[in-house]
């Protein structure tokens, strides 16, 4: 059974994420990995700080992703 | 609700305080009396039969049944960055931009660094005119009347909790796997030399060689988001290419596969599930190009001289979505 908050920020998938190693469905979050992981590219962000930043911006909507961390996450 | 309207409708509308998002030829949007609603020109439309030109009707969006709050503003090119900051914290931004205006450039540019850019939905459309007409593309700002083709409108709306607002593109240019990567050395609306696979050209002359369909657009992928980038115009005289959006450098383009037939295509592609939109709009490049004055392509909704999905987009359906998440 899963609770509504997202998953613990040291789960792995978290990482794969800012990296762009999971394909997301909705367009924002595409555009949220793809800005991501530009930063990453350009040594303007490290992995921890894109992970910090998904992190709290899924915080935001937690009901409204649900479904897209389930794909990835699977339970938590 | 009927979204093509006559005057008479739409001013009755107003004046019972309804939030409305219209569009229409300016000519019969000066006429409007002053009120919660902000407006873009355009005399093209997808209505709920087909594509049209119609400049004596007013194509209505209207927000007032999901909306708990809203303020109207308006930017110019030295205020846009900060549309960010005047959203709410549950809602959308919805942002009319006159096409060709300075801020329609700096828009195109700048809006994917603005902060926190991707945190709620900014949508809507650049508004155009005729394309046989000297007339000029321009907003209003219902609150006050004014129109402008040098200012931005934006409606912030705010929606209850249990709603979300989400923001989608329905995209039916895909990109060539054939396609050569090409890369290009600046952020412009405009480009001579790039690289094709590594190799530097110049990008009209490729184009000419290669007799490229400038129909077609060219394409990145946003992590998983076809984002096109239409061909204005290639002057092999010059070697000088325009395109109608910003190319941007670091980036990696190809040509888009060819679209035989635009209505069949988004026909084939409309989500069945989100047929209750809150609003969409759609391109003059692929009104004109697929040719759907007469036929049902996609939702309905203005035909744009661009859209916002965020960022300025091309050739794309650009839709809103209120879902509820409880």
């Amino acid at each position: 059974m899963m609770s509504i908050d997202i998953p613990t920020k040291d789960r792995p998938e978290w990482a794969e994420m800012a990296q762009g190693q999971h394909a997301m469905k909705k367009y924002v979050l595409q555009l949220q990995i793809d800005r991501i992981s530009k930063k990453m590219a350009a040594n303007e962000m490290t992995v921890d700080e894109g992970v910090e930043y998904l992190y709290e911006y899924f915080c935001k909507y937690p009901k409204g992703f649900r479904r897209d961390l389930e794909e990835i996450f699977k339970s938590w | 609700m009927i979204k093509l309207q006559s005057l008479e409708e739409v001013t009755q509308l107003i004046n019972e305080g309804r939030l409305l998002s219209l569009a229409g030829d300016e000519r019969i949007l000066s006429k409007l009396p002053k009120g919660q609603w902000l407006a873009g020109s355009t005399p093209y439309f997808m209505d709920e039969q087909q594509g049209k030109f119609e400049q004596d009707a007013i194509y209505v969006d209207d927000f007032s049944d999901f909306a708990l709050d809203q303020k109207i503003m308006v930017y110019t090119p030295d205020t846009i960055a900060t549309i960010t900051q005047n959203r709410f914290e549950n809602g959308f931004t919805f942002l009319v931009i006159p096409a060709f205006s300075q801020l329609h450039a700096d828009y195109a540019l700048h809006a994917g660094d603005f902060e926190n850019i991707y945190d709620s939905p900014i949508l809507g459309w650049v508004s155009g005119v005729n394309l046989n007409s000297e007339d000029t593309p321009i907003v209003y700002n219902g609150l006050t009347g004014e129109p402008s083709s040098e200012f931005a409108v934006a409606m912030h709306i705010q929606i209850p909790e249990g709603k979300m607002a989400q923001l989608e593109i329905l995209n039916i240019h895909s990109q060539d796997p054939n396609s050569p990567v090409i890369e290009f050395e600046e952020d412009s609306f405009n480009a001579r030399e790039c690289l094709i696979n590594g190799e530097r050209q110049n990008f009209a002359q490729y184009i000419s060689n290669n007799k490229i369909d400038t129909k077609t657009p060219i394409t990145c992928d946003y992590s998983g988001a076809v984002i096109n980038v239409s061909v204005k115009a290639v002057n092999t005289e010059t070697g000088q290419v325009d395109f109608y959006a910003p190319v941007f450098r670091g980036r990696q383009y190809k040509f888009a596969n060819p679209v035989e037939n635009y209505a069949e295509e988004f026909a084939r592609q409309l989500p069945k599930e989100d047929s209750n939109q809150g609003f969409s709009c759609n391109c003059i490049l692929n009104f004109l190009y697929g040719e759907l004055e007469g036929k049902k392509a996609g939702f309905p909704g203005p035909i744009t001289f661009g859209e916002i999905g965020y960022r300025l987009l091309n050739q794309t359906m650009t839709y809103l979505k209120i879902v509820d998440i409880d």
